[in-house]
């Protein structure tokens, strides 16, 4: 291939780059995460909410681009791998995981910790915003047959809501149906 | 394979507790910390960490799935030094986020102010958590 056929269109660029900075805050929500478990604060636990919601804005940027230069940038992905997805990063992965140690806040700081599951439903549902602007309500690489913005409204949102301990706006999740995710 | 543009630590290394020594990386953690920026455009101004990268050898996590992405994304992995390697990440690629604003962006006022509050806790989050201040 040539150099142009390898060069990022600006939008691509944009898409990595404020990916770069979205894994060094997932890492950051990580470290926050760790602080309240070992000294449960409820500004412990803000930094946290404020953290994921300073995500939300952070993946708006690396969408900030026509919806139609997407397909570049999902091709590019796709030659990755043909599932490429979120569910590749280690980091992502982590902070899944780490969200369990959200759920002891929610007898302690239940204000705080409804926030924060506050904050949990805005990350799913703009993510699906994002998604729904570029596939409307195709699939993703990984999930080609099913209504991506969907998936992550509902089966990925309950989830991270679960993980977090905020099981009343996961039982929320549940009666507003799955539509066909 | 291209260079990385970015060196994170692996998610293992986090799990302990975390000691940060770089002063240059401090200070500026220290000026995010302060003051909430108002426009992207500002985090072009902070200094780019320049971490030694003697005796750092660039990792790979070991899972393919993991190792392809981070490919992609152009970042590479170490588990020496995870708070100043965490810090020196975090402001490289403010410096980058920055420098790539001034093409313009669609941020609303509301947005805005949530995305440049989240840097300064995060600054806030590090210097307490990796540097101990």
């Amino acid at each position: 291939m040539n150099e142009v056929a390898n060069a990022l269109s600006p939008d691509a660029y944009r898409w990595k780059a404020a990916h770069r900075l979205f894994f060094t805050h997932i890492q950051g929500l990580v470290v926050a995460i760790n602080a309240f478990e070992r000294d449960p604060t409820e500004a412990r636990l803000d930094d946290v909410t404020d953290l994921l919601l300073g995500s939300v804005v952070m993946m708006q940027f690396a969408a900030d681009f026509l919806d139609e230069c997407y397909d570049w940038v999902r091709n590019d992905m796709a030659k990755v791998h043909k599932d490429f997805s979120g569910v590749f990063s280690a980091d992502h992965t982590e902070l899944l995981k780490r969200l369990r140690g959200m759920r002891s806040a929610k007898d302690d700081f239940p204000a705080a910790h409804d926030r924060l599951g506050a904050a949990l439903d805005t990350v799913y549902n703009a993510h699906a915003y994002v998604c729904r602007r570029f596939v409307e309500e195709g699939g993703s690489l990984a999930n080609p047959d099913v209504n991506a913005p969907e998936l992550l409204r509902t089966k990925f949102r309950r989830k991270a809501l679960v993980t977090a301990g905020a099981t009343d706006r996961a039982r929320g999740v549940d009666q507003q149906g799955y539509g066909d995710a | 394979m291209k260079p990385a543009k970015i060196r994170l630590p692996s998610p293992k290394a986090l799990r302990g507790a975390l000691a940060g020594a770089d002063d240059k990386i401090k200070r500026q953690l220290e000026v995010l910390a302060q003051r909430q920026m108002s426009e992207l455009e500002q985090l072009a101004s902070l200094c780019v960490p320049d971490l030694v990268a003697d005796g750092v050898v660039a990792e790979t996590l070991g899972v393919e799935k993991f190792d392809m992405y981070d490919a992609y994304f152009e970042v590479e992995r170490t588990s020496k030094n995870p708070a100043d390697e965490l810090a020196g990440a975090f402001i490289s690629s403010l410096v980058e986020i920055g420098e790539e604003a001034k093409r313009g962006h669609n941020l609303d006022p509301l947005a805005l102010n949530s995305f440049l509050r989240a840097v300064q806790v995060q600054a806030r989050v590090l210097l307490m958590e990796a540097y101990h201040e």
